[in-house]
């Protein structure tokens, strides 16, 4: 049982996490949670659909930024800029997902647009091989397809 | 409880990500990336070309318009001298975003300059021009259209004068064309178009030869349109500064009332550009810039055209003050302030205004030794003058400058807005026949 002041979050696989109130409610939807029913406060909120090692990481992010959110002069706009480039460039492609499903589910906004603006910057500036190389996407079109394609596209390789 | 955890059923890419998911992605990367992702798979060929997808992205670049200029020098082809005409596009970071030759597919080859015609309404598509002739263009997909010949001007040396804009009202985009002879506006002739066009557009002009106003010394060559009424600052004959307005619907020429300080910014001998006026169009409302006040202290006035609603019409209408501009953060004089436009921001303090200054007069030796193989450009090259593109935050009331160093080489300091505008990244494709 969770302290007062504490939530107790359950991921799908059945792994607890005792967090901070504040480093919880960096998620809107626990938040509303919260808000709305006070038992959640007081037992296990199940968090559906995420694992205990995406869970984990979560609770990592939100963590650091509920602390920066409160003192600033511990962890500095720059300090969290360093931390957040570390923690995305750890993540191998399937967790990146996982996180983006996650953080989506849980309204973790800051969390959200940081890992979409993470794989917007895979995408970038690189040709559509390179992308199938990288995400490991097969090329379904029949070269005659392919051909039309790259015709019409006004920034044909 | 959910069993099927990601390890048992790992997604092999991020295209199979939930549609709002993949939307989020892609609405934060560039049009021109896009195209080509299109050539990945099926999957992101059907989510990038659905017009869903296209208008949200449309909507996310509003808040983030770039800044494109014309890049402009000679180079020698054989034994002719052609110019190397470049438009080159940037984001409010600095980062250079799209850099497109005019030259591609050989649709512009010649040795003029071109401008761009400045417009505030819209900034989705650049209008540009050069002798008689204009361009529309959309680089975000890498399109340029030329449009039909106009009536050519009565002296060969005249600029090309007119204006180009969208009108909300009509979802019309609107290029207007003036000539002059000795008494009077000669010709005016309009083209528009609109986006909702069913099938090819087929441009084509359309000519206003009665109802013209008498001459006119024009302050500047271009125009803006806001809604239906396009608008030009204009000199009397006794050196006045007014403004005169072309109605797209009434089909007429008509006089606005001065603006009060108006008369401050002309001389006998011409207009001092330092202190020039600018129009621009502020929310669907005509504004009036002045920086007239700004060498004494250091803000600029901004008044908008209050419009008579039951008499509809700019006779009966008058400028009032709408805000002052503070520019007292600068540690520098400003000499002269342009506005660009106004990005809308999305609540997160992204919103703010866009313009170029001119600080201080640093003085330099005399420079005729300068005449260098490029005469004309280097009479255009301002060496007096310090200028600087700058964002202002509206919400958090400060000033951002663009870093980049903008390679405006030909940006005269009388007009240099009319090789700068912004620029919307967006899909729309002019379907021309």
């Amino acid at each position: 049982m969770a302290s007062k002041g504490n939530l107790t979050l359950k991921s799908c696989n059945g792994k607890e996490f005792i967090v901070e109130e504040k480093v919880a409610v960096m998620s809107t939807t626990i938040k509303n949670m919260v808000d709305v029913d006070d038992s959640f406060a007081q037992g296990v909120i199940p968090i559906i659909g995420v694992d205990g090692k995406i869970l984990a990481k979560l609770i990592e992010y939100c963590k650091e930024h509920a602390e920066a959110d409160e003192d600033e002069e511990v962890k500095s706009e720059e300090y969290l800029k360093k931390f957040d480039e570390k923690f995305v460039d750890e993540l191998n492609l399937n967790d990146l997902y996982d996180l983006l499903k996650a953080s989506n589910y849980l309204e973790i906004t800051k969390l959200l647009n940081l890992l979409c603006q993470k794989v917007a910057s895979m995408i970038k500036g690189k040709k559509p091989e390179e992308i199938r190389r990288i995400f490991n996407i097969k090329n379904d079109f029949t070269p005659e397809e392919e051909e039309e394609i790259n015709r019409q596209n006004p920034w044909a390789f | 409880m959910a069993v099927e955890t990601p390890e048992n059923n790992p997604p092999c890419c991020f295209c199979d990500l939930p549609d709002d998911l993949l939307a989020e992605i892609l609405s934060r990367l560039l049009v021109k990336t896009l195209c080509s992702l299109r050539c990945v798979c099926k999957k992101l060929y059907n989510f990038v070309s659905n017009p869903n997808f296209q208008n949200l992205h449309h909507q996310k670049s509003k808040k983030t318009p770039m800044l494109f200029y014309l890049d402009q020098s000679f180079i020698k082809r054989g034994s002719t001298r052609i110019n190397s005409c470049k438009l080159r596009g940037m984001n409010l970071d600095g980062d250079l975003t799209y850099d497109t030759s005019l030259y591609a597919g050989d649709q512009i080859s010649s040795c003029d300059m071109f401008e761009i015609v400045p417009s505030y309404s819209n900034t989705d598509l650049i209008c540009l021009a050069s002798s008689n002739t204009f361009y529309l263009c959309n680089p975000s997909i890498h399109q340029l259209v030329q449009l039909p010949d106009v009536v050519p001007s009565l002296y060969c040396y005249d600029d090309m004068r007119g204006g180009f804009g969208y009108s909300p009202t009509s979802d019309e985009y609107v290029v207007i064309h003036l000539t002059f002879d000795v008494s009077s506006i000669a010709s005016c002739e309009v083209l528009s178009f609109s986006n909702k066009t069913i099938g090819a557009i087929d441009f084509a002009w359309r000519k206003f030869d009665d109802k013209l106003l008498p001459y006119y010394q024009f302050a500047e060559e271009w125009g803006i349109l806001v809604d239906r009424i396009f608008y030009w600052r204009v000199l009397n004959e006794e050196f006045f500064e007014c403004i005169i307005s072309f109605d797209l619907d009434e089909e007429k020429f008509r006089m606005v009332p001065p603006h009060p300080t108006a008369c401050f910014t002309t001389n006998s001998e011409g207009i001092d550009h330092d202190k020039s006026l600018s129009l621009i169009d502020l929310k669907g409302q005509l504004c009036l810039v002045d920086p007239s006040h700004v060498a004494q202290d250091q803000t600029v006035e901004i008044y908008m055209l209050m419009i008579d609603e039951k008499k509809k019409n700019e006779t009966s209408s008058s400028w009032t003050k709408l805000f002052s501009f503070p520019l007292q953060g600068f540690n520098f004089k400003v000499q002269n302030f342009v506005p660009l436009g106004d990005v809308d921001g999305d609540g997160d303090g992204d919103g703010g205004f866009l313009f170029y200054i001119t600080n201080g007069y640093q003085v330099e030796d005399s420079s005729e030794e300068e005449e260098d193989e490029e005469p004309y450009l280097d009479y255009f090259l301002s060496r007096d003058f310090v200028r600087s593109v700058w964002f202002h935050d509206r919400q958090n009331n400060h000033f951002r400058k663009f870093e980049k160093d903008l390679n405006l080489k030909v940006a005269s300091k009388l007009n240099m807005i009319s090789y700068l505008c912004l620029h919307t990244d967006n899909f729309f494709k002019i379907r021309n026949t």
